[in-house]
């Protein structure tokens, strides 16, 4: 048996932290999701919870999947893929756009045909996009202060990507670009280039608010964001479910305030952690996040390519980011973006890409594992034909 | 090194700003839990919400030939809350909705709604009703579109109140059998009369659900639209078997009736002797000056009265029944219109000079008192009871089970009441000391018309939700042979002598057969037998074919008395009416222009056919110079072929729609007789006859 389990363990290469803390925030999915569907499975399921549960675990099993075939990819193999799927993904969210399955007034969803389950392209998008950027940028480290030669083509992919998913997802559209803006930073890009980018961010922003379909929904949101009389609806419900959780919170499954919040199992499914488990458990799935962080960052420093540091980086931050955010929307610091909380939330296009993300970091810690190991063999590693092939790829190593 | 060095210090800074941004987040939340914490908790205590209930839309009534008979039609009411809007949004446009509402509703000025709304607003009251008209769906989709109402009901405050309206398209026709709701006295019940509250529970369907919360401007807004809501089940739809074309007719016919005799109500009941579904019924009652449906007399406690002689059917049945009496047998009616049976029992024939001595069936046709209940009583004045035992094999003893509720209860006299004397077997045998609504009386003679069988009439024949029926009634049989055959085969004998010789012999037509009884009761008021009269009409027809039976009843005639001269005349128009509607006439077939199915349009008016056949582009091809044509096919062609309308012959109507048909044969100065629905098939008289003005064409339709 022993053998066996090990053989199965040795399976799971890369960060070990970053397995384990993954899994401990699906699992804990699992008993949200089951408690803050409640009311949903009520009335599409005629009370049967245990559908959402389940489908809810299958999707966990795919992103899982998806995360662990993607730590066996060897990393560089992404860079390629990633133009691809980012080739693809423009004219996706045009379709999705124009055509797109409606939930909630965003026509953000595309119906994929034969197993009829509705994904949305922007996830996708988002991925690429980071992806690629990490190679663009990683490969023009040597002249990255040169605008036409470094800078440029990166840049328009980020105003198109950002541009087009804003038409749908305006908030989605916003987090991206400070992900690509800050990836752009980590890249050495001069600062007044990064001015530009955020011109460029803004104009693009005013495109997508100008032809997209969320320019109201926006606009309103601000509004009352900025207001200081005016609270909305699902602020004061989620403040309410805030305050109601005090230190240890309700219990498994107590909340009442999920009858109150829209979509309790995904934009406000933090205001459902804190009201059923309290301060504590809030204070614990911000500590997993920041300690997905900190492996993260120490990936980012490990990794002995530019490529991979910045992959790293960027997709661990686009992770993060996008869960503290949905954090601060529940506690009032954001204006309500709609938003879900990574690993946690209920949503399949979610959660398989955070799994592929995930997946991609830890073969950047898996490969760069297996490099150090071969240095510490003092292997001539300068000489095998794939650090070759390496070293040409990535001007900036070591 | 430089470079990855520099990217490194980079990639902590992000990674900081990131690290510090969670720090922001868990002070928020301490800030929320412990600073705000109670100003929220109390909130949360407070969290006003509620189940509102969705309405489910009420199904519909409809007759036996499709046609909406009761229906729910929404409608809504305007009303504003002048606290939502903005200032800017109140200020510009107020003038403008102010002079939108004052010309939509045509109520008051502008001004007025304009001071109205100002004040509301002012004083915060959050719900100011602009009209108490309904407005219709179409109309509110209109005021949707407004400048101020069109912001919506979070941003301008608009409120359309959703009203449901029962809506009956026959308006009075057949109203009190619809019958209505109303909220019972006591909460969650509901009390009401006719279909519509007997059927209610299927009629009404269920509720929905829907979680809603109130906002801090007081108004119930669902929280969320996927979630926490059930939705409304919509009431099922009741086919009844009514005929409303019949119902329209009768109903003019009764009220006719009742001014002219200055009547106090009225009812007609038609039921169709072999399925027992009930075609018409219609209940008049005087309301001032006019008549209307204030009462189902026909079914409920006020119709049910003593009947008088429509009941000696009852009581010959059980003579022939129990005894070998022929009727051709002899009874003294007496010469003096009089006969004692005690002293205080004075039995009376409605002429003073008396019949004399008759056959048993004259005493049956001429309604005689004394004859019927000599009889009685000399058959059954040792057995009273086996004569009332008669009467509940007839099941006149108790209600019928009718579908509606309210149904009256009848009465029978017996000897172990106190209120027995030896008055009452001869008088029960002519039908004073029992009481029974209409319709008891018509399911019994319904029974002799259907060869002994007694049923339970039926007035809703399906139950259906959309278009699919999910539950079928048909009549219940109470008995299946009321009487023996000979004694059905006597009495029908009886019943068409009635109409041949005796006191309905006005109504006599060697064409339509009538079988029937008359009824003519005086009215017991305040104890005592007035002057009054209750007169009525039952019986069947055709006499030989039973196909519908009918009672006519006519309460308080002033202008006329009898049963033979106030309700009979109605109930022989009904029966003409219905013959020519509902029961088809040999005629003489003519050969048909054509028998195939295309085209549908066989002959008509050229002009008509071609807009028609452009519209549908068909090829058409015309051989033709006259207005009039008929249709040929020639292969995917359809030809005009003349159809010469000469003058003086008649003409060639088959094929025709009964409108051109119609146009042509009355221009012609013939009168026209139909029967059917649709397309002309036959006419009886040949195309080419010579024509004679004023004669009757009857035409087939199919």
């Amino acid at each position: 048996m022993k053998i066996v389990d090990s053989y199965i363990l040795n399976q799971f290469k890369g960060d070990r932290t970053l397995w384990v803390v993954s899994i401990i925030l699906m699992l804990f999915s699992l008993l949200l999701v089951y408690s803050a569907t409640g009311s949903l499975a009520y009335k599409n399921m005629g009370g049967n919870t245990e559908a959402y549960l389940l489908r809810h675990f299958s999707y966990l099993v795919i992103a899982l999947l998806a995360m662990f075939v993607c730590h066996k990819v060897d990393y560089i193999y992404f860079s390629k893929i990633s133009r691809y799927a980012l080739l693809l993904s423009v004219p996706l969210l045009i379709i999705a756009w124009q055509f797109g399955s409606t939930y909630n007034d965003a026509s953000r969803w595309l119906t994929i045909p034969i197993i009829d389950r509705t994904f949305q392209p922007s996830d996708l998008a988002k991925l690429a996009i980071i992806t690629n950027l990490a190679s663009m940028l990683s490969k023009r480290q040597l002249s990255i202060t040169e605008f036409k030669k470094a800078i440029r083509t990166p840049m328009i992919w980020c105003g198109i990507v950002c541009g087009l998913i804003g038409l749908t997802d305006w908030s989605s559209a916003a987090l991206l670009f400070v992900i690509c803006w800050m990836l752009l930073f980590i890249s050495r890009v001069p600062i007044k280039y990064l001015g530009l980018m955020v011109v460029i961010g803004i104009t693009a922003g005013i495109f997508a608010y100008t032809f997209g379909q969320r320019g109201a929904t926006v606009s309103s949101r601000l509004k009352t964001y900025l207001s200081n009389t005016e609270t909305s609806y699902q602020e004061e419900q989620s403040h309410m479910a805030v305050a109601s959780g005090g230190i240890t919170g309700k219990g498994i499954g107590k909340s009442t305030q999920k009858n109150f919040l829209p979509h309790p199992y995904s934009d406000f499914i933090f205001a459902i952690i804190v009201e059923e488990y309290g301060f504590l458990g809030a204070l614990l799935i911000i500590i997993l996040y920041l300690i997905l962080l900190y492996r993260g960052m120490l990936i980012t420093m490990q990794s002995k390519r530019t490529f991979g540091s910045l992959l790293a980086a960027g997709l661990i931050f686009s992770i993060v980011a996008q869960g503290f955010i949905n954090m601060a929307v529940v506690v009032g610091i954001l204006p309500i973006t709609g938003l879900p909380l990574p690993l946690v939330s209920m949503g399949g296009t979610s959660l398989f890409f955070t799994g592929i993300a995930l997946g991609i970091v830890l073969s950047v810690s898996r490969t760069d594992n297996f490099l150090e190991e071969a240095l510490n063999k003092k292997m001539q590693w300068k000489n095998t034909p794939r650090t070759a092939k390496e070293f040409a790829y990535d001007g900036a190593t070591v | 090194m430089r470079i990855k060095k520099s990217i490194l210090v980079r990639a902590r800074w992000v990674f900081l700003s990131l690290i510090l941004f969670s720090g922001l987040i868990i002070s928020s939340l301490l800030k929320i839990q412990w600073v705000e914490g109670d100003q929220w908790r109390e909130k949360s205590q407070k969290n006003a919400f509620k189940y509102v209930s969705v309405k489910a839309t009420r199904g519909n009534i409809i007759s036996s030939d499709d046609k909406l008979l009761a229906t729910s039609l929404p409608l809504y009411k305007l009303a504003l809350d002048p606290t939502v809007s903005t200032n800017q949004l109140f200020e510009n446009q107020i003038d403008t909705l102010c002079s939108l509402i004052s010309s939509f509703f045509k109520e008051k000025p502008a001004s007025y709604y304009k001071n109205k709304l100002r004040k509301a607003r002012l004083n915060g009251d959050k719900y100011e009703l602009i009209s108490k008209k309904f407005i219709s769906y179409e109309e509110k989709e209109k005021l949707e579109k407004w400048p101020f109402l069109k912001e919506g009901r979070f941003s301008s405050g608009v409120i359309f109140e959703k009203v449901e309206r029962r809506f009956k398209p026959f308006n009075q026709l057949a109203r009190r059998t619809l019958g209505f709701i109303k909220p019972h006295s006591k909460e969650g019940k509901i009390n009401g009369r006719g279909l519509e509250y007997s059927f209610n529970n299927l009629l009404a369907g269920n509720d929905g659900k829907a979680l809603c919360y109130k906002t801090s401007t007081g108004i119930w807004r669902p929280v969320n639209d996927e979630f926490s809501n059930i939705e409304p089940e919509n009431g099922h739809d009741i086919q009844t078997t009514l005929d409303i074309d019949l119902q329209n007719y009768s109903n003019d016919l009764l009220r006719k009736t009742l001014l002219k005799f200055e009547a106090n109500y009225g009812c007609v009941v038609l039921m169709e002797v072999e399925t027992g579904e009930i075609k018409i019924m219609t209940n008049l009652g005087k309301s001032g000056e006019n008549y209307i449906e204030n009462y189902n007399y026909a079914v409920g406690n006020q119709g049910v009265v003593e009947p008088g002689s429509t009941f000696k059917l009852a009581s010959m049945i059980a003579l022939l029944e129990e005894t070998n009496t022929s009727i051709a047998d002899t009874v003294d009616a007496t010469t003096k219109g009089e006969f004692e049976f005690y002293e205080t029992c004075v039995m009376k024939d409605a002429s003073s000079w008396g019949h004399g001595k008759i056959t048993v069936k004259e005493a049956f046709e001429k309604s005689s008192n004394i004859g019927v209940s000599r009889l009685v009583f000399d058959n059954f004045q040792e057995t009273p009871k086996k004569f009332i035992g008669y009467l509940e094999k007839f099941g006149l003893n108790q209600p019928l089970g009718f579908q509606m509720k309210g149904e009256g209860t009848p009465f029978i006299d017996n000897p172990d009441q106190t209120t027995w004397s030896g008055c009452s077997l001869p008088w029960m045998s002519i039908g004073y000391e029992v009481k029974f609504s209409p319709l008891q009386i018509l399911a019994f003679y319904n029974a002799i018309a259907n060869d002994g069988k007694l049923l339970s009439p039926i007035i809703v024949k399906d139950i259906l939700s959309g278009n699919k029926v999910v539950k079928s009634y048909s009549a219940r049989t109470i008995n299946p042979k009321v009487c023996s055959n000979k004694t059905l085969e006597t009495i029908r004998e009886l019943l068409e002598g009635v109409v041949i010789r005796g006191t309905a012999k006005n109504i006599y037509d060697p064409n339509l057969k009538v079988a029937g009884k008359t009824g003519t009761a005086h009215k017991f008021e305040k104890g005592s037998y007035t002057d009054k009269y209750y007169a009525s009409f039952a019986g069947y027809f055709p006499a030989d074919k039973p196909k519908y039976s009918c009672i006519v009843v006519i309460d308080d005639p002033k202008t006329a008395k009898y049963g033979g001269d106030v309700a009979a005349p109605l109930f022989y128009q009904i029966a003409q009416y219905v013959k020519k509607r509902k029961i088809k006439k040999d005629l003489e077939e003519v050969k048909l222009v054509h028998q195939e199915n295309f085209p549908l349009i066989q002959s008509g008016n050229i002009e008509d056919l071609a807009l028609l056949s452009d519209y549908f582009k068909l090829k058409t091809q015309s051989l033709n110079s006259e207005k009039w044509v008929n249709t040929n096919v020639k292969g995917d062609t359809v030809q005009w072929v003349n159809n010469t309308i000469a003058k003086g012959a008649i003409p060639n109507v088959q094929g025709m729609t009964l409108r051109d048909a119609l146009f042509i044969l009355e221009n012609m100065g013939l009168k026209v007789n139909i029967f059917g629905n649709g397309r002309v098939k036959t006419q009886s008289i040949k195309p080419g006859t010579t024509l004679k003005k004023g004669s009757t064409i009857y035409l087939s339709l199919s």
